[in-house]
């Protein structure tokens, strides 16, 4: 852009300076055409040198930079989705599990905890609380086969 | 029916607790604060707000132009009757009349190039602030590889469009107004066609800048846009191959991001749009009524009026002509990009 300008500023003032030379000699004869002719000459060098001078910083521009910007903003979006997604599916589990439990009329605490799978899914559940032995090993059945946490990885704490 | 039915379905999925994606667009600059533009507000209220501001000002705005068209309009009738009863070939008369034509409409000229400065860097600024906004939104709607590519070539544009508006384009408006000038006063074809060439130039360059981004977006949009969906394609058939009750958490679940950043994501975007219209149209109105009537002002002139003076008139119309498209390039880049940002859907 420096160049851009500079070439600008130097057309205008090499095209002033070749207006007010042409003003002041008189038009026609040898000494007119020469005139213009050695204008011509100089206003073409005045262009000229600035753009040789502007290709190579046309084609250096550099897009990293934004490229860079640009990944972090993405990568923080997703990793803002990932966690929204994380916590609605471990508040729908543990919704899920209690809504079970009052059916056994057991008030229960729930934890759930997922794997780190891109597509996270319940691992392990922590359940605190009084039941009886008949609704535990009836709910142990049910959240190994509904939710797919097997037994072992249940944790109940009387 | 069909919006009532989208509502409660809406309502059903989001009744389930979801942390909220935590984007919110940047608030409005000071200069439009006034206006009282709060996020939420739908597209159609938020603009007949801005209308009726930026048109409760006009009014002031055009006796100020009027104004300065009745000046530079005297100055080119005085200067032709004064050439008309003067002796010919009297260059002294023809340099004043051109100098005072050019005295007269340079300080408001100045004003209005001022402003149109000021325009595209309040604009710019917020656009730097809005995008990242936008970027984080479109990602966490599962549009990732989108919002990256579009948020770089806007950036990038930018970028490069504030450098040219302040490097080049800038600079070349008075050097297109002094060599307008000195057009007018030395009477040279030269010099008129290097100024003619210049505003050529720099239109030329503003428009082929506002295409060339406008294409590349469309584009870009379209490609990244075909992978993110085969992204979020691939989740869903993950999900489907699930235990029902945890494909069904997990389908709920994602459902409900998607759509609370879907959500989020637009009214951000109609909350930026909304600033920068205010932003960009109270001055472009100002600028645009100077512009239409100077250049109408030169043709009344131009029955009567001395031709220097009013071949001047049309150049610094012209100039104002540069200022209109420079902040209109930039609003314009930026609506583009919001309403891509927008559109982009995972």
């Amino acid at each position: 852009m420096e160049t851009l300008r500079a070439l600008l500023y130097s057309l205008v003032a090499a095209s002033l300076i070749c207006a007010v030379l042409a003003q002041l000699v008189p038009k026609g004869g040898a000494g007119g055409a020469l005139l213009a002719f050695v204008m011509g000459v100089f206003l073409l060098l005045t262009v000229l040198r600035p753009i040789a001078q502007l290709l190579p910083e046309a084609i250096s521009f550099d897009l990293s930079e934004y490229s860079a910007l640009a990944d972090e903003a993405a990568q923080e979006g997703a990793s803002a989705a990932r966690e929204a997604l994380r916590e609605g599916i471990i508040s729908r589990t543990q919704e899920y599990i209690l809504d079970k439990a009052k059916a056994y009329g057991a008030n229960l605490t729930v934890e759930v905890k997922l794997d780190d799978a891109a597509v996270p899914t319940p691992c392990a559940v922590t359940i605190s609380g009084e039941i009886s032995p008949y609704a535990k090993a009836s709910m142990q059945d049910w959240i190994a086969s509904s939710l797919g946490i097997e037994k072992e990885a249940q944790e109940w704490i009387s | 029916m069909k919006k009532v039915l989208l509502g409660v379905a809406l309502l059903f999925l989001l009744a389930q607790p979801v942390r909220a994606i935590d984007v919110t667009a940047p608030t409005a600059p000071d200069s439009v604060s006034d206006l009282e533009i709060y996020e939420g507000e739908s597209f159609s209220e938020g603009l007949s707000k801005i209308l009726r501001a930026a048109f409760s000002e006009l009014l002031p705005q055009v006796t100020m132009a009027l104004r300065l068209c009745l000046c530079a309009a005297s100055a080119a009738l005085l200067g032709g009757l004064l050439s008309g009863v003067a002796k010919e070939g009297l260059p002294p008369l023809g340099w004043a009349v051109t100098l005072a034509t050019a005295g007269i409409l340079l300080p408001g000229v100045a004003e209005i190039i001022a402003l149109a400065r000021d325009t595209v860097q309040q604009m710019s600024e917020y656009g730097r602030l809005l995008l990242p906004v936008m970027a984080m939104a479109l990602a966490a709607q599962g549009g990732v590889n989108s919002s990256a590519a579009l948020y770089a070539a806007t950036a990038c544009v930018d970028a490069l469009l504030s450098a040219f508006i302040s490097g080049v384009l800038l600079p070349g408006i008075y050097l297109y107004l002094a060599l307008s000038v000195a057009c007018a006063a030395f009477g040279q074809e030269r010099l008129g066609a290097l100024r003619d060439g210049i505003r050529d130039g720099l239109t030329w360059l503003l428009k082929t800048a506002l295409t060339l981004y406008f294409a590349y977006m469309s584009i870009t949009g379209v490609v990244t846009g075909s992978t993110d969906a085969l992204a979020v394609k691939a989740t869903r058939m993950t999900i489907s191959g699930m235990v029902p009750v945890v494909g069904g958490i997990l389908s709920d679940a994602s459902e409900a991001v998607v759509l609370t950043a879907g959500m989020v994501k637009n009214a951000a975007g109609v909350y930026g749009m909304l600033v920068l219209l205010a932003l960009w149209l109270t001055p472009f109105l100002r600028i645009g009524v100077q512009y239409l009537l100077l250049k109408l002002t030169a043709s009344l002139c131009a029955y009567f009026g001395e031709p220097a003076a009013v071949g001047l008139m049309r150049d610094f119309s012209g100039a104002m002509g540069l200022a209109l498209g420079m902040t209109g390039t930039v609003c314009l880049m930026l609506l583009i990009s919001t309403v891509c940002f927008m559109r982009a859907v995972s």
